[in-house]
């Protein structure tokens, strides 16, 4: 259970630790990634908000039928992104009449940026047959962003592949926000603040694009990642238990994040700011 | 003469390493299984046993994730899981260097993932690592 709190003060919490990542390469002569900073998916955040209960909001999602508008790699790339978020929502609330509309754009900015014969657009097209069951069209769209994500690494597309990444991230958040018309006792709350433990992988996503036409994206990724990480939170670690015979291990740490009121009215401004930099042309 | 030689060896070595890796991923693939949604995100790369990739993650609360590797019995793959202060919190050498491994998580936390492979000291290998989400 968790006993995390987002409206009350928490006590001073102790000092925690960065990961240390040096020193990982022992050989230093072959292609490491050095360290992959993972970021949630919109997948799984659109799935806990489901498993929440909380109501379908159509402006969860944004507009899939503008993809025409886009003239740069970068706008279509964070577009990509978002419409990836949004199908994960729509998957995940069954909205299976919409859910074309956005496969179709989908399609449409994987071959404006000339990717889409390099990915399994097979997979999309699995998607729209099995709409009916969307347990499994959820796995086959996180395998369609893994392919994508593939296909841009082993091609030096970072920037685009980041810019994917990210856009997902942001339409997420909005997902994550967009219920809350009054702040006070919001379900999603909670989860808005954890997004604290992604804040830094996000940021460093960001500033890895040097891009001077994302300057304006980036400033408000990071000011929204700097909001995120100045969050109070505590870790208390605490030994896993292991089920050997299940194969499972049970991880029993205790964490909290505290936000007041403000921070969260805060927190919900500049996903509201970032994401429009991102959806409007 | 020796210098096409040993372009050839060069591109067919490449050849040999991407063919590798693609054998690698459908391993890893098969052993994430059907009931969980893979991450787009996935650490893969061509080690020695003195190389490691890693990777930082945020599991969120009341999730099983599992991680899968291309490890096998005859080609094992060692995976290290420590939390945000390093403390050690799972090492697959404790359980037959498993290829599989769920972790349920009570409380949102971030981890750190260390794969390695366990070869001859010059043997290279292909190592992929995914994570996925139960649904």
């Amino acid at each position: 259970m968790f006993s995390q709190s987002c409206s009350e003060p928490q006590p001073a919490q102790p000092a925690v630790s960065e990961f240390d990542t040096t020193g990982v390469s022992t050989s230093g002569a072959i292609l490491l990634q050095g360290k992959m900073v993972v970021i949630p998916p919109p997948a799984l955040l659109s799935h806990v908000i489901a498993k929440e209960s909380i109501p379908f909001e159509t402006r969860g999602v944004t507009d899939a039928g503008n993809t025409e508008q886009w003239t740069s790699e970068m706008k279509k790339a964070l577009y990509l992104g978002v419409l990836g978020a949004d199908l994960s929502y729509l998957i995940n609330y069954r909205q299976s009449a919409t859910i074309p509309q956005y496969l179709a754009s989908i399609r449409r900015l994987t071959a404006d940026l000339d990717i889409s014969r390099d990915v399994d657009s097979e997979l999309l097209s699995q998607i729209e047959a099995g709409l009916d069951n969307p347990s499994s069209i959820l796995g086959l769209n996180s395998v369609f962003f893994r392919n994508l994500e593939s296909y841009l690494k082993s091609n030096n597309r970072h920037d685009l592949s980041t810019y994917i990444l990210l856009g997902g991230w942001t339409e997420a958040m909005h997902q994550l926000a967009s219920p809350a018309d009054s702040i006070t006792g919001q379900p999603l709350n909670r989860l808005l603040a954890e997004q604290t433990f992604s804040a830094s992988g996000v940021r460093a996503l960001a500033e890895s694009i040097q891009d001077d036409s994302f300057t304006a994206v980036k400033s408000a990724i990071i000011e929204l990642c700097d909001a995120l990480e100045t969050l109070e939170k505590t870790y208390l670690f605490n030994e896993p238990v292991h089920d050997r015979r299940q194969g499972i291990t049970y991880l029993r740490s205790k964490t909290e994040v505290s936000c007041s009121d403000d921070e969260l009215l805060e927190l919900h401004e500049l996903i509201r700011e970032t994401r429009n930099l991102i959806v409007t042309p | 003469m020796k210098k096409y030689a040993l372009l050839l060896m060069l591109v067919m070595g490449c050849a040999l390493g991407h063919s590798q890796c693609e054998q690698s991923m459908l391993a890893a693939d098969k052993a994430l299984g059907e009931n969980f949604i893979a991450h787009p995100q996935y650490v893969q790369g061509t080690l020695t046993s003195a190389d490691s990739l890693q990777f930082e993650s945020v599991w969120l609360a009341n999730n099983t994730y599992r991680i899968a590797t291309s490890g096998s019995e005859k080609q094992r793959v060692a995976v290290s899981i420590f939390d945000q202060n390093n403390n050690p919190i799972f090492d697959n050498s404790d359980f037959s260097y498993a290829a599989v491994w769920d972790f349920f998580v009570e409380q949102s936390m971030k981890i750190r993932c260390v794969v390695r492979p366990l070869a001859e000291s010059n043997e290279v290998i292909c190592v992929t690592a995914l994570t996925g989400f139960k649904k």
